[in-house]
């Protein structure tokens, strides 16, 4: 991969997390893939959805429902709305010079709200596509490093 | 108040109103940790966690580990996890298969029966009998039915059947969806809330709040549920008028919202293969009736049931103000795969930290935890009734419509457990 791609890449999930940092939903939702997939496994590293169940798995619609749901006025998870911030590194990419391309990076999400910080690490899996000359995820896999124990309420990863 | 003796705590559930303390102070919580959950019958898992001999679960009774076992004679225990040694733990994963539990401190080990069959030096160990009952310890009681595994820590008392009384029925019921009439738990999805424990228990016995608090999930969701689920969307029937209530037996009850919700949910139930199954199995109309079951039903104090999307959360105590939950999507066993495959999604996306439901409810203890700090909201109010209460064929307390009878039903429980000395 050559420097300028590596580049490309990077700043594109900087700006994709950046986005949902703040909360710049709609915008978020446009760099995905009509058929993408967002996963959040439960319970173990990549945790098989039919034997360990999710924290999350849907496609375009069920993401346009929770940002829906994010952005309602009566949402009590959202009174106050969680002030939140993703921090990237160790991002290992490769890409098949062919219009398709993936990104693993380690995530710490903070999450401030209610008078509590609370830290989310994790890896994030990103598998990325070009769609009329722009990057576009076409599936976004985040395994949280604490997916087998109780977690409170999440925001978007 | 003087809540020193027995009947001091009684007198905080009154009946149509419980004082703020049961939900706020740590006296009351170690007092319910030793007159509730270290007396009567506890759920403590499910024997298809444990399916082969030598399959093993550990997890906690309250502070006390413990592992769950299919011994080599197929039979399923529940022992306390400790080595009779020095005391310390002998098995270590979550979920596994073994011939063997070794303490790796000196080296004792046990079989699958919880017999102690090695101990390192043996020759030097004075005044010992290995055979004189060290073993690893038994959880005094444990039973099970259709393979919910209960557990007493009390050595006399109800049997677990006495207990559950017309509870049999509705853990039937949990069942009988499944063309080989059992259910298999998955492994469980987490959560906490910073509140008391009979919050969840309370909150999941009143059909008062979903409409109010849960208004942005319902709205975005019947809207957008429809776009994300298509033409496998369940349809709303009707609205909560042909809602029931009951209550039975020893604090447990049940609601039975009559096939009226569902757009929340993808149908799970659409494959042919799996209709036709249990329609051969119980006749169509049965198997109608089945499918269309959409009840919430407790088994006091820690066993919450959802027949829809086919999964039983765990209340576990950890502290006044502290509550984890354990959520176990169930497969029905005979079910094609993508039955079960969907009965999952749905139970994840309805309970799990980023699903469209539960939060809102973990979000709303959180606030009722810090609201009650308020002295002088000194009393909680439990009085809106249901309608055309009667005693059912059944024996069940039963009435129609939202209300808040079941969680004055569980108070009497309550009081009752936490007067005895």
């Amino acid at each position: 991969m050559n420097p300028t791609q590596s580049t490309e890449l990077e700043q594109f999930i900087y700006k994709e997390t950046d986005l949902l940092d703040d909360r710049r939903f709609e915008d978020w939702l446009k760099l995905l893939t009509d058929d993408v997939i967002y996963w959040v496994p439960n319970y173990q590293q990549d945790g098989d959805p039919g034997e360990v169940g999710v924290i999350v798995y849907e496609g375009l619609s069920g993401l346009r429902a929770r940002i829906a749901r994010t952005l309602h006025e009566l949402n009590p998870v959202q009174k106050p709305p969680p002030r939140t911030r993703h921090f990237l590194t160790n991002i290992i990419m490769s890409s098949d010079g062919n219009g398709t391309a993936e990104v693993s990076t380690n995530v710490l999400l903070c999450v401030s709200r209610e008078k509590r910080l609370m830290q989310y690490p994790g890896k994030a899996e990103y598998k990325l596509r070009k769609v009329d000359g722009n990057w576009r995820i076409s599936q976004k896999k985040i395994n949280l490093l604490s997916n087998d124990l109780p977690l409170s309420q999440l925001p978007l990863l | 108040m003087s809540t020193n003796g027995s009947n001091g705590y009684a007198q905080l559930a009154q009946d149509d109103r419980v004082h703020r303390r049961v939900y706020t102070d740590p006296a009351v919580f170690d007092a319910e940790m030793a007159r509730i959950f270290s007396r009567t019958w506890i759920f403590i898992g499910h024997e298809s966690e444990v399916p082969k001999p030598g399959d093993f679960k550990t997890d906690t009774i309250g502070k006390r580990p413990i592992i769950i076992v299919r011994g080599k004679d197929n039979r399923v225990r529940a022992l306390y996890n400790v080595c009779r040694h020095r005391g310390a733990k002998v098995c270590y994963e979550n979920y596994g298969s073994t011939n063997t539990f070794r303490c790796l401190y000196h080296g004792w080990t046990y079989d699958t029966t919880g017999k102690l069959d090695g101990v390192t030096l043996r020759e030097r160990f004075q005044n010992f009998n290995p055979d004189d009952g060290f073993g690893l310890l038994p959880v005094p009681r444990v039973e099970s039915y259709r393979g919910f595994i209960f557990a007493s820590l009390a050595k006399e008392g109800a049997t677990l059947k006495q207990h559950l009384g017309r509870g049999t029925h509705y853990l039937d019921l949990m069942c009988e969806r499944a063309p080989d009439g059992e259910i298999e738990a998955g492994r469980p999805i987490k959560y906490d809330f910073r509140g008391n424990w009979k919050l969840q228990f309370e909150n999941y016995s009143d059909n008062y709040h979903p409409a109010v608090l849960h208004q942005s999930a319902l709205e975005v969701g019947i809207r957008m549920m429809r776009e994300k689920y298509g033409d496998r969307v369940f349809n709303m029937k009707s609205s909560v008028s042909q809602y029931i209530e009951r209550t039975y037996a020893a604090g447990h009850g049940m609601g039975d919202f009559c096939g009226g919700r569902g757009a929340m949910w993808m149908n799970a139930y659409t494959n042919p293969d799996y209709l036709k199954a249990l329609a051969g199995k119980h006749g169509d109309n049965r198997a109608k009736e089945l499918l269309d079951m959409d009840l919430h039903m407790m088994i006091y104090p820690n066993l919450l049931m959802h027949t829809r999307m086919n999964h039983y959360r765990v209340i576990k105590p950890i502290a006044v103000d502290h509550t984890e939950i354990w959520a176990y999507p169930c497969k029905l066993k005979g079910a094609p795969k993508d039955v079960n495959d969907t009965l999952f999604l749905n139970t994840s996306h309805h309970v799990s930290a980023m699903g469209e439901v539960q939060v809102d409810d973990l979000q709303c203890f959180a606030w009722v935890q810090e609201g009650l700090q308020v002295e002088d909201m000194e009393w909680v109010l439990l009085k809106l009734g249901g309608e055309n209460p009667h005693l059912n064929e059944h024996g069940e307390n039963e009435w129609t419509g939202a209300s808040e009878e079941m969680i004055r039903y569980q108070y009497r429980e309550w009081a009752k457990l936490m007067a005895a000395a």
